[in-house]
């Protein structure tokens, strides 16, 4: 087991290696000169050449994917060309924002979201279950920056009693962490009911039935470990999409994190802060994955003893013997 | 008659039973009702809607919604019932094309993953690892922002995004089924690799690739609506769904109406898709077929 | 009939249906049969005659919906089963009565150990601390042959064959007074299978255990019971005891059974199967459900089925011949 953290762990930085030139290509291609744009329309071409040369975008591909990777590894994302500040402080000043956002955000879906479904699989068709899943498909169906605009429109303009942007309390946490999780409560209902009715089906749950088993235990223990299986891969990708509805609800509700920080840097093509915080983001995520993927061979034997081959093997030989 | 017929009678009368039982599904139908409204709407928005998208009147700008224009007008004076009716085009066209293609590539390298495991599974998995570890919208929004506005560009930008979610779930399902006795039965007749995948184990994990698909062309909207919400993606004065929302955000507290009905688009023509793949899913699932 | 109280299990007139949207499936229709303390009652029948319904029927494990116990009685030790509450079915399953799946390979928990599924079900019944019951649980373990340190392993460590024996411990962990076992060794190849067959009649002797053993094999039966009950359609066409149905077979449907199995004893030059297939349990015939296959039909058997007919002791026969 060892062996398979560590060795997950160590696939985790090709990965990330991975990310950076998948960011620093699709940067090095995006149209406009950074030169140009810090020194605005009035500089001269010679004066725009000469920043080119110092910023070292005269370099090859090669050796401008080597610089920035070395910057990156000493924890420097270079420097704002809009500000002059160090990426790698702006970005720390706003992630933390954004982080809870989307942590709070995920918290909130698998807190509804699971029980939510294990009730709508175990009363498969009464009204709690139709009226649980007709919530869980408006969530899906609704884009977030929309559900976002629409809770703005009743509760700070008709009802006026939530905050409309900004972020300076608790109660201004309300309506982003509703629109950013809505999409990601409805899916984890709507997985978590089928693979529960899915599982309810399994012969060994007749077997367990067969031994006298409650109920309450064939669901809560026999049944939802084993449906929890392919749920617990998807609440990553929820914490993903969350990261996402952080961005663009950032932008709705005015919150200065690391979304709206970014997509205003795209605007004004300011690369290093795109790139730094795409990376930042990508390590966050490739660190939670892999606790994900750690947590998978844990629940799923049958996924643990994949990484124990050889032994198994030897067991099976026994056996047939 | 010849063994080719008989498989595809076979065939047909599967199709046939998969239709039979979506029949009786009320909701699937609505969906597809809706579904096929929406795109005869956009098919014929040059016939049906009351004005040119793009008609400026700006003597009747802002105009709460009458008989003379439903949904009202926006700041230029356009009609927004025929900008919503327009937009349909663009988020069906978006939705299906970029959804569709980036699906395709992702069963394939999800089957290939999963089945052969080892080197193909490292290599597939730990690219598909790469596009994940950048949250959809993210990568979405670094890939718009490095190929330029434009609907060519943000359809690949939401495929090139959809295609590690495909590889994983069909990588986790192969997986599954892979172990299974009917897979093993195959491989001991000597059925070859590729028969096992598409003949054995496809069918086998429809249902997940089913509901992701039909999840996915509703997300692959939305995802194009949000990157012109953050004008990114459709530029003005194409009239996309999610640029008119981020161009009437502005107006939020006086004209109401300008932010609720191209949301209301979106959510219909996504809630037609759900409702359809939905009930598809269900009449697909072979395991109810008792 | 015998002294009541060494009646273990009495079923009357169970009725078992599938209500499903195309149609009423008329699964299990009006079994009745008795079974003594000890005694092994083979249940034999095509696929499809509602052996396994009947069986899941003693368990109260129909799954509902589709399916409904329509009437009928089932007692056990005195208790009539179909009254049973609830909390009352949790002490009867597994304890009282245990059942056996035809499939190994899916009937065991496969993100649970072994052991922790022997000892879940001694847990359940018996009052013992974790630590006697997992005693207990791999004592079980090495009665059916499996070395107890095994016990931490998954069931997909095991073969076929070995998780059928780990059900088979599950079943027997409570040492239940009556086992159901559905066609236990149908997914197992043939040595496994005599294997097994050989571990369930010593369990049976050792623990005074008494079985249902639904099979489709006749060979199976004369191995290990002492009664046989003919399912055709839902129904029991004939029981009795062994020579009762083995030598003096009556029921044309029986004797259809024993023409399809090919002897060394006799010398017969061609099988006489019996002709076309089982009936639609959505959509029975009228009058005896056999009727349409049988080879001594008489008009009135296509619009009167027969009452069950003791023609000697113990010995009931349903068909207007013998009627």
């Amino acid at each position: 087991m060892l062996k398979f953290v560590i060795k997950r762990i160590l696939v985790t930085i090709p990965v990330l290696l991975g990310v950076t030139l998948l960011i620093f290509t699709m940067m090095y291609f995006t149209n406009g000169d950074p030169a140009r744009l810090i020194l605005g329309d009035e500089a001269t071409e010679i004066e725009v050449e000469v920043l080119r040369e110092d910023l070292g975008l005269n370099d090859s591909f090669l050796e401008q994917y080597t610089n920035y990777l070395i910057g990156v590894i000493k924890g420097n994302l270079g420097t704002s060309y809009v500000t002059g500040i160090p990426v790698s402080v702006e970005i720390m000043d706003r992630i933390g924002i954004t982080i809870r956002l989307a942590t709070l955000s995920t918290l909130f879906a698998v807190v509804i979201g699971i029980p939510a479904g294990i009730i709508s699989a175990v009363k498969q068709y009464s009204a709690v279950d139709n009226i649980t899943m007709i919530l869980a498909l408006l969530g899906i169906t609704m884009p977030n920056f929309w559900l976002a605009l629409m809770l703005v429109l009743f509760f700070s303009v008709f009802l006026n009693i939530l905050p409309a942007s900004g972020l300076y309390g608790p109660l201004y946490y309300i309506m982003p962490v509703i629109s950013i999780s809505a999409v990601s409560i409805a899916t984890i209902a709507r997985m978590t009911r089928s693979s529960m009715l899915e599982v309810i089906r399994q012969d060994y749950i007749r077997t367990s039935r067969a031994k006298g088993q409650t109920e309450f235990i064939i669901i809560f223990k026999h049944a939802l470990k084993n449906a929890l299986i392919p749920i617990i891969t998807v609440i990553g990708i929820q914490f993903a999409i969350s990261l996402g509805g952080a961005v663009v609800n950032e932008q709705v509700f005015a919150i200065p994190g690391l979304g709206k920080f970014m997509v205003d840097a795209i605007k004004a093509r300011n690369y290093p802060v795109v790139q730094g915080g795409v990376l930042v983001i990508a390590i966050m995520f490739s660190i939670l994955n892999l606790l994900i993927d750690l947590l998978y061979a844990f629940v799923d034997p049958r996924i643990k003893t994949q990484y124990q081959k050889s032994s198994k093997k030897l067991k099976i030989a026994k056996e047939e013997g | 008659m010849s063994n080719k017929n008989k498989k595809e009678a076979a065939k047909q009368s599967q199709l046939h039973e998969v239709w039979r039982r979506l029949k009786k599904n009320r909701l699937a139908i609505f969906g597809l009702c809706v579904l096929l409204l929406i795109i005869l709407l956009a098919l014929t928005a040059d016939i049906i809607s009351p004005y040119p998208y793009d008609y400026q009147d700006y003597s009747a700008a802002k105009e709460f919604p009458s008989f003379k224009h439903l949904f009202g007008t926006d700041n230029y004076g356009r009609d927004i019932l025929s900008r919503v009716i327009y937009g349909a085009r663009i988020s069906l066209q978006i939705g299906f094309i970029s959804l569709s293609t980036g699906a395709l590539a992702g069963c394939i390298l999800g089957a290939i993953a999963g089945y052969f495991g080892g080197a193909f599974d490292t290599v597939i998995m730990r690219f598909t690892d790469i596009l994940m570890s950048i949250p959809k919208t993210i990568l979405a929004i670094a890939i718009a922002t490095t190929l330029g506005p434009g609907l060519t560009n943000a359809m690949i930008a939401v495929s090139i995004s959809s295609i590690p979610n495909f590889a994983r779930v069909v990588r986790a399902s192969t997986l599954t089924v892979k172990d299974q006795e009917f897979v093993e039965a195959a491989v001991s007749i000597g059925a070859g690799n590729f028969r096992i995948i598409f003949r054995h184990i496809f069918p086998n994990i429809l249902a997940p690739i089913i509901v992701q698909a039909t999840l996915g062309v509703g997300t692959a909207i939305i995802l194009a609506a949000s990157l012109s919400f953050l004008g990114l993606g459709i530029e003005p004065p194409t009239p996309e769904w999610g640029a008119m929302l981020s161009a009437a955000r502005a107006f939020i507290r006086d004209e109401w109406y300008m932010v609720m009905f191209p949301g209301l688009a979106i959510m219909l023509t996504v809630l037609g898709l759900n409702l359809f793949g939905d009930g598809l899913r269900d009449a697909l699932d072979p395991k109810l077929k008792t | 009939m015998n002294d009541k109280s060494n009646t273990l299990l009495f079923v009357r007139d169970l009725t078992i249906y599938y209500i499903t949207d195309d149609g009423v499936v008329k699964a299990v229709n009006g079994i009745s049969f008795d079974l003594e303390r000890g005694e092994t009652l083979g249940l034999v029948g095509e696929t499809g005659a509602g052996k396994t319904t009947a069986a899941l029927g003693l368990m109260r494990l129909i799954p509902d919906p589709p399916g409904k116990i329509i009437s009928g009685e089932i007692v056990v030790n005195g208790k009539n089963i179909l009254q049973a509450t609830k909390h009352e079915l949790h002490g009867y399953r597994g304890k009282e009565v245990s059942m056996i799946f035809q499939d190994p390979m899916t009937a065991l928990n496969p993100i649970l150990t072994v052991g922790d599924q022997i000892a879940e079900v001694i847990r359940l019944h018996e009052k013992m601390s974790k630590e006697q019951a997992y005693k207990k649980a791999s004592d079980m373990l090495e009665l059916v042959g499996i070395p107890s340190e095994r016990m931490s392993e998954y069931p997909h460590q095991f073969s076929g064959g070995m998780k059928q024996r780990v059900v088979i411990a599950i079943a027997l962990a409570c040492n239940p007074q009556l086992l159901i076992a559905d066609e236990p060794t149908t997914a197992l190849d043939v040595t496994i299978q005599a294997q097994v067959l050989a571990l369930m009649r010593e369990l049976r002797q050792k623990y005074d255990t008494s079985m249902i053993m639904i099979t489709h094999d006749l060979g199976v039966v004369t191995e290990i019971c002492d009664k046989v009950a003919i399912m055709y359609a839902g129904q029991i066409v004939e029981s009795g005891n062994l020579e009762d149905i083995y030598e003096n077979t009556k029921h044309p449907y029986t004797k259809g059974l024993f023409g399809s199995l090919p002897s060394l004893s006799s010398k017969v030059n061609r099988l006489s199967p019996i002709h076309g297939l089982m009936p639609d349990p959505a959509n029975l015939p009228d009058g005896c459900a056999f009727h349409p296959r049988c080879p001594n039909k008489m008009p009135e058997c296509e619009t009167r089925c027969s009452v069950n007919t003791e023609i000697e002791s113990g010995h009931f026969v349903r068909c207007l011949l013998y009627e």
